[in-house]
């Protein structure tokens, strides 16, 4: 009778599990990291001119770029055409900015900045190479003419990415 | 006692400590590793720091090379060759860990390009790490100090035998022999404590007993009738005995002179305070 009974239990438990999803599961974490080492610092040489420059008084950004498999991601880097936050502005700004190639951990590394790619205030980078890369950016802001820029505080973004190719 | 003072476990243990060097090419291209490198036994380098700006035409070659002699052969114990060929001007920085290899091994060090180029600012810099207990007799703090220091004794023969003053570890030898004589005197006055903590405890014993005895003599009817005898016969009631007093009339030799005699207000006091006293303890039954 007990005999009878497990065989019973038996049967209908395998009959419940006819069907199953398995999941695989599986995390992907990104080859690249994008670190800022050094915040860019607008210097204030004249009225109406905000500059990253040092020779003007301010400081450029430092950005480092870590890529842990080579030639897999291009880094993007758009420099400022406008103020996140700042006084009022009742006239329009000149903006150029630049990125350029800082440091490198490779050597061949150095040839990121005869082959990058610059449109609009966009400059991209081909990282064909694992290591770190530091890119610095500046930035420059001219109000009007040569109009004076409102007391205040003013901030602007640089915006670092690294995209999958 | 000795073999015991030196198998107290010791619960100490030490840690590792980690530095790195000063920028090593700061004024010259090569250095000689015995006058960077910091004098601990034991030390051993795990990595090598550098930073430099080349300066070439892009189209020109040019290989930048960090090399370190190893110390006992020819080859190089540390080599890493940059290639700049066709390649425009930049800075370059690096990190290469290594397998931790002991500081003595380590020869001179050099940094140089070959090709049309040009090195400025240069870093090069040592990650190095030891132990501070490498040699356990350097520091008492550290673990297995008395053994290292036992064995020391042992070996030179020093056990019992005063060692010369400019033995290395003569210091060492006299701190040892002062605690281990602190130790012997703290053991023999512990003993002499409890020696005379017991002797003090057997007396007390004794006087216990003794007074016992009295007392069951004392209780005893034999011994009580035999002192009493005692006391009887020896004259020691012949005092009383002995003492004469003549008959006659004896006068008061208290004379009052004052024919008023004032009341004393302190004892009426009293007396009142008494009665009050009484009234109130009596009101609490005469209810």
């Amino acid at each position: 009778m007990i005999k009878k009974l497990a065989t019973a239990i038996l049967l209908m438990s395998a009959s419940s599990a006819l069907a199953v999803d398995s999941p695989i599961q599986g995390q992907v974490q990104s080859k690249c990291s994008v670190w800022t080492e050094t915040s860019g610092v607008y210097g204030h040489p004249l009225p109406y001119k905000l500059s990253t420059t040092p020779a003007d008084g301010g400081v450029k950004a430092s950005i480092r770029i870590d890529v842990a498999q080579a030639d897999y991601y291009k880094a993007k880097f758009t420099h400022p055409n406008s103020f996140s936050s700042s006084p009022t502005l009742n006239d329009s700004v000149a903006w150029t900015g630049s990125t350029i190639v800082g440091q490198v951990s490779v050597a061949g590394m150095s040839a990121y900045e005869a082959a990058k790619v610059t449109y609009n205030n966009v400059t991209e980078f081909n990282l064909t190479l694992a290591g770190s890369t530091w890119f610095t950016v500046s930035s420059t802001a001219q109000y009007g003419s040569t109009k004076s820029l409102p007391a205040g505080n003013y901030t602007a973004i640089i915006k670092a990415e690294c995209i999958a190719k | 006692m000795l073999l015991v003072g030196f198998c107290w476990p010791s619960y100490l243990f030490s840690d590792l400590l980690y530095g790195r060097t000063d920028n090593v090419a700061k004024y010259v291209r090569t250095w000689d590793m015995s006058k960077i490198l910091p004098p601990e036994a034991g030390l051993e380098v795990q990595g090598v720091f550098h930073r430099y700006t080349i300066t070439k035409e892009a189209n020109a070659d040019a290989t930048v090379s960090i090399v370190n002699k190893n110390l006992n052969g020819s080859s190089n114990l540390y080599e890493r060759h940059d290639s700049w060929n066709k390649l425009p001007s930049n800075t370059k920085i690096g990190f290469d860990l290594i397998t931790p290899s002991l500081g003595k091994r380590w020869g001179k060090g050099s940094i140089d390009v070959t090709g049309e180029a040009e090195l400025s600012d240069v870093i090069v810099a040592y990650n190095y790490r030891f132990d501070p207990c490498f040699i356990p007799l350097a520091d008492p703090s550290c673990p297995d100090y008395e053994s290292a220091l036992y064995k020391y004794l042992l070996d030179n023969n020093l056990i019992n035998n005063e060692p010369d003053v400019n033995d290395p570890y003569y210091n060492q030898w006299v701190q040892f022999q002062l605690e281990l004589k602190a130790e012997q005197k703290e053991e023999e006055d512990k003993e002499k404590q409890e020696a005379k903590e017991e002797e003090q405890e057997e007396l007390k014993m004794e006087k216990a007993l003794s007074v016992a005895g009295a007392a069951e003599q004392i209780a005893n009817p034999t011994q009580q009738l035999a002192m009493m005898q005692q006391l009887a016969s020896t004259g020691t009631l012949d005092v009383y005995y002995g003492t004469t007093i003549e008959g006659g009339k004896y006068e008061d030799t208290v004379t009052l002179e004052d024919s008023n005699i004032e009341d004393n207000t302190r004892a009426l006091r009293n007396l009142a305070q008494d009665t009050l006293h009484r009234t109130l303890v009596r009101s609490q039954y005469d209810k």
